[in-house]
């Protein structure tokens, strides 16, 4: 016994209806006889049999559409025993495999009643009338706007030079950057290694002020990447500057405001002296790979009034001694707000200080400015009540923060590093 | 010889043979109806059931020598030509093991041991094809009649009447056989002609035809054997229509609604196969157990050929693109230093020297096209060649480009070297079926058995006024197409020297003229010879930006760059010279130095050749560009007469200049 099966006449045919069974149950069926009419997309088509055989019975009603390949009908091979009493088998019911198959049920008619009732979308708002109908190719230039524009072969060579685009102002037809912007600038500078993240501001170097749209987007920049990118955890701690204040103004008694020493300058000292430490603080992270570095270059922010802030580097922190760093302190400061700071300084730091000085607020939670790791914030140091040796009494404190990339550490060596930063303004004479 | 003995002596060994063939073509169509239901055979099948009779009692007839082109339903033809039932069977499975390795499928078998030229599923498409193999035949002298099977719903065809013509007009031992069934596909006899008596066609080419029934495999056999006789005697073609009708839907997937089964029904009563069978048991000359013992045999051939399929294996993957092309190349000409003695000379004559060279060389090569004899050319290329190499060799002939370029392409098959002139491009259009469906396809559809090392020369290009029907530049469409090489000489050198390299190739090559060059004058070394067709040239170094254009635009170019450089803008001008397949890296080499690139098209610019060459530079040298590429193509305009209009419409120095301007931002 064998199974007939709905016959592929055609690559395009998937399935066929049958419409009519040209043989009886029982009869004698050879080679090429057509057993069955089945309808198809082009057509009623009869279907034959390529055996010799007895015609069994059929396993599909009239009217079912069947796929290619599935049982049709059952045929005995010539000779072959007689099946069981045709009586107690009744045809049609006796169709396992098609059941199964094709014939639409109610449940999956139910599956194509389409949800209509809700309303449908809102239409938009007619389109405002034309006017913008043009055959014109789309120019090549337009203007520069959003996106700066940089060639393939800018973006590349800027890539492996190390030449931050944001740096350039483009001398393409349309401003884009062109791959002479970029050579221009490498002949202009000797290549950092890996290529800074954007910095705030415009080219410095061709002495043009800063502009403060750029230096906002970049900001902007900077900053979207940032949340974007690094997992920042915060910590806290509050410093007793009770000791610290001590030794400023003793250090200072005599000198010229000029020369005077500041707090702040303690401030970035220590955290410059804590993480030679702890080194996870203390370099870039760079495609997914962090290199810590052996030099200290703290950035420190500096905030440019009415157009936004830099963190430039001062480079090797940690070897300036209290007076060589409050010297670099002030010399920073005094170029930042001229807009005189070299490309370097932007790119190099390896952990950030912001500290908001005497005008500020409780406490500053920063946001790490990548390829850095770490940003340190001091708040406004103030009077707080503050317990020592069981007593309550009015303290000079100031809220230190710590927001580190949890790619790179995790808090509890997060919480070390800030406890020694407080330790270490302790102990101010020994910075 | 007598009439007595064009007469075929049925006695028992032959009958015997003439009924098994038929049965054995009948059996095996039956099986691959069966497989083709369990989807072991996929696509189109189209069998034969009924009209066994025809290729069995024609192809009797033939010699080993002789040649056959056959049509989609033709694995009767090729298992009584001898192509072994296994391979047939397993070319319907898809198996590299198959007749055509799996890449022709039912409709396209091809065996070159059997000089069997396919499995042509173009109705009317193999006509052109037998004449050219007939041509071969003929301008070689050789005793071979090619044989070339058709339906009736060809005969409307163009193609059709063309190879007619040119058989009847050149001499050619062609057997023209019309399978008369009745129908073209669904369509019937008396729906499609004004005129049903098919033969009748014959006369008005001045050809012999006589009318068969194609149901009576004796009356067939006795026709065709006067027939290939009479061709063999005279040199003259032949037609004989085998009226006959096919049991069986057009196809599978055929609901058969244009015809009644009574008619099926009638005709299955003339059946080939039980008329004969009972004609000869009734005579006595076969007895049935000798019918049964046959039907034995072909079961079991049937079975063993099944198994060979079942069992065959499939093309690997990495094998797609085999056969493509000639897997193996002549060695590009030894590039000869350029003697310091120069002669002037025009384009126009340095192609005429690159054919006068080629005939010399080779006495296989020949020149067809339109007016390329006693006329000249119609660019006067060939002026003066007819007197020289003799109407054979410098072949006039009718307006019919799909016709003698389809005898180009079968008489390079056969083992000549045509070189087809087809007057402009936009003719070539009527035989874009030959050149698209045969020449760029005979070589992977026969799995390699048969190459087409056709030339085929024609003008391109606008500039003389002559409209929207003789100026286009499509090229790039032919650039398209796998299995064919398209050159573009714009030089003196390249004019004279890449025909014969293209005459070397295996494959068919395609050669471009611009109409505008022709007249262009210049020096040409005195030992000026054979180049080499692979590569593109830098005819102008530059460090700023690339220009990469081809054939007629090249000069517009080279002037374009001259004006550039006064503004200071150095720019290197690229002649592609073979724009398929393309040179990538002289390219891509180009822009890494210059990072810009523009190129120079006279195609329009939508689906150009530029913007393939704008995509591969985008694709494999994208980070090497330094401003958005830029093209100076046709405007989207049928080319219009009107000089001004013309100008404006294709590139021009002016407008190349501006691009590249506007691109270096000194617009």
């Amino acid at each position: 016994m064998t199974e007939f099966r709905m016959p592929s006449l055609g690559a395009d045919m998937d399935a066929g209806t049958l419409i009519e069974w040209t043989v009886a149950p029982g009869a004698q069926v050879k080679r090429g006889d057509i057993v069955a009419v089945v309808e198809t997309q082009k057509g009623a088509i009869e279907i034959e049999v390529f055996e010799d055989g007895v015609f069994e019975r059929p396993l599909v009603e009239i009217g079912t559409k069947v796929p290619v390949g599935l049982p049709i009908a059952m045929i005995a091979a010539a000779g072959e025993a007689a099946p069981p009493s045709p009586a107690a088998a009744p045809p049609v019911e006796a169709a396992p495999p098609v059941a199964a198959a094709p014939a639409p049920s109610a449940a999956t008619e139910t599956v194509f009643v389409p949800e209509l009732a809700e309303e449908p979308p809102p239409t938009p708002p007619a389109a405002p009338v034309a006017a913008t109908v043009t055959s014109a190719p789309p120019a090549i230039s337009t203007p520069m706007e959003g996106r700066p524009r940089v060639t393939p072969a800018a973006r590349r060579l800027a890539g492996t030079a190390g030449v931050d685009l944001v740096e350039l102002v483009g001398s393409g037809p349309a401003g884009e950057i062109v791959l002479a912007d970029v050579e221009a600038r490498i002949a202009a500078k000797p290549a950092t290694k890996p290529a800074p993240a954007a910095v705030p501001t415009s080219a410095p170097a061709a002495g043009r002020g800063i502009d403060p749209a750029a230096m906002r987007a970049a900001i902007a920049a900077a900053m979207a990447r940032s949340k974007r990118e690094i997992p920042h955890y915060y910590l806290t701690d509050t410093v007793d500057l009770t000791r610290a204040e001590a030794f400023v103004t003793t250090r200072n008694a005599g000198l010229e405001p000029a020369d005077r020493l500041l707090l702040g300058t303690l401030f970035v000292a220590a955290v410059a002296r804590a993480v030679k430490k702890y080194p996870e603080f203390n370099g870039h992270l760079v495609d997914g790979v962090f290199a810590p570095s052996k030099a200290v270059h703290v950035g420190v922010a500096v905030n440019i009034r009415g157009t936004g802030l830099v963190a430039p580097a001062i480079h090797d922190t940690d070897g300036l001694g209290l007076d060589g760093l409050m010297a670099a302190m002030r010399d920073l400061v005094v170029r930042v707000r001229a807009g005189r700071f070299r490309a370097s300084e932007l790119a190099d730091p390896t952990i950030t200080v912001s500290s908001l000085g005497e005008r500020g607020v409780e406490a500053l939670w920063g946001v790490i400015y990548p390829p850095q790791v770490a940003i340190v914030g001091f708040g406004t140091p103030m009077m707080r009540p503050w317990a020592v040796d069981g007593m309550v009494g009015p303290r000079k404190t100031v809220v230190v923060t710590l927001a580190g990339d949890h790619r790179v550490s995790d808090g509890h060596r997060g919480a070390l590093f800030l406890h020694t930063i407080v330790t270490l303004l302790q102990e101010p004479e020994a910075l | 010889m007598n009439d007595a003995s064009l007469k075929p002596h049925v006695d028992r060994a032959h009958a015997l043979d003439l009924l098994g063939q038929m049965i054995r073509i009948r059996r095996f169509e039956d099986k691959c109806a069966e497989l083709y239901t369990k989807e072991k055979i996929r696509g189109f099948l189209h069998l034969y059931d009924g009209e066994e009779a025809i290729a069995v009692g024609i192809l009797r007839c033939l010699g080993e020598k002789d040649r056959v082109v056959g049509t989609y339903r033709e694995h009767g033809h090729a298992l009584v030509r001898g192509v072994p039932m296994g391979e047939v069977m397993a070319e319907m499975y898809g198996k590299a093991e198959g007749c055509s390795g799996g890449r022709g499928g039912s409709m396209h078998l091809f065996s070159a041991a059997q000089n069997f030229y396919g499995g042509n599923a173009i109705v009317g498409g193999g006509l052109p094809l037998a004449v050219g193999l007939g041509l071969a035949d003929k301008m070689r002298h050789e005793d071979r009649v090619t044989a070339c099977f058709f339906g009736e719903g060809a005969v409307a065809e163009g193609e059709f009447h063309e190879s007619l013509n040119l058989a009847a007009l050149w001499h050619l031992p062609v057997l023209f056989v019309c399978e008369n069934n009745g129908y073209a596909m669904g369509t019937a006899l008396s729906r499609s002609e004004a005129e049903v008596d098919i033969h009748k066609k014959a006369e008005g080419y001045s050809i012999r035809s006589e009318v068969v029934d194609g149901m009576d495999v004796v009356a067939v056999e006795r026709a065709a054997l006067r027939a290939v006789e009479a061709i063999r005697r005279d040199g003259e073609p032949f037609f004989l229509e085998c009226r006959t009708y096919r049991f069986r839907p057009h196809s599978m997937f055929d609901a058969q609604l244009y015809r009644d089964k009574s008619e099926v029904e009638e005709w299955r009563k003339k059946g080939p196969i039980h008329r004969f069978r009972d004609w000869l048991i009734e005579t006595g000359l076969v007895h049935p157990s000798d019918v049964e013992r046959l039907e034995q045999e072909i079961a079991a051939e049937i079975e063993a050929a099944v198994a060979f399929s079942e069992a065959a294996t499939f093309e690997p993957l990495d094998g797609l693109t085999r056969h493509v092309t000639a897997g193996e190349r002549p060695p590009a000409p030894a590039i000869v230093a350029p003697s310091a003695e120069t002669v002037e000379t025009t384009y126009r004559e340095a192609v005429k020297q690159g054919i006068v060279d080629a005939l010399k060389r080779d006495d296989r090569v020949f020149l067809m096209g339109e007016d390329v004899g006693l006329y000249g050319g119609c660019y006067a290329v060939s002026k003066g060649l007819y007197g020289d190499f003799g109407p054979d060799r410098i072949r006039d002939t009718p307006l019919s480009e799909s016709g003698f370029t389809g005898a180009g392409i079968g008489a390079a098959m056969a083992g000549m070297r045509p070189i087809v002139e087809v007057m402009t491009v936009n003719f070539s259009m009527l035989a874009l079926d030959q050149i698209l469906n045969t020449a760029a396809t005979v070589r992977h559809m026969s799995n390699g058995q048969f190459g087409v090392p056709v030339v085929i020369r024609m003008a391109t290009g606008a500039g003389r006024q002559l409209a929207a029907q003789h100026s286009h530049s499509l090229e790039g469409w032919y650039a398209h197409i796998p299995g064919i090489r398209v050159l573009a000489p714009a030089t003196l050198e390249d004019a004279r020297g890449m025909l014969w390299t293209a005459l070397q190739d295996p494959d068919p090559v395609l050669i471009f003229e611009n109409v505008m060059l022709y007249n262009r004058v210049g020096r040409l070394a005195v030992n000026a010879g054979p180049v080499d067709i692979d590569h593109a040239a830098v005819r102008r170094p530059g460090r700023d930006v690339t220009l990469v254009t081809y054939g007629g635009s090249l000069f517009k170019t080279l002037d374009a760059a001259e004006e550039l450089s006064k503004a200071g803008i150095d720019a290197e001008v690229i002649d592609l010279r073979t724009l398929r397949p393309l040179d990538d890296a002289t390219i891509l080499a180009s822009v890494a130095e210059t990072h810009r690139l523009a190129i120079v098209d006279e195609g329009w610019k939508t689906g150009s050749l530029a913007a393939e060459i704008a995509m591969r530079v985008v694709e494999a040298g994208f980070y090497d560009l330094d401003a958005p590429i830029r093209r100076v193509c046709s405007e989207e305009v049928p080319i219009p007469y009107a000089k001004h209009l013309e100008d404006a419409s294709i590139p021009s120095p002016a407008k190349i200049v501006d691009a590249v301007k506007a691109m270096m931002g000194r617009g």
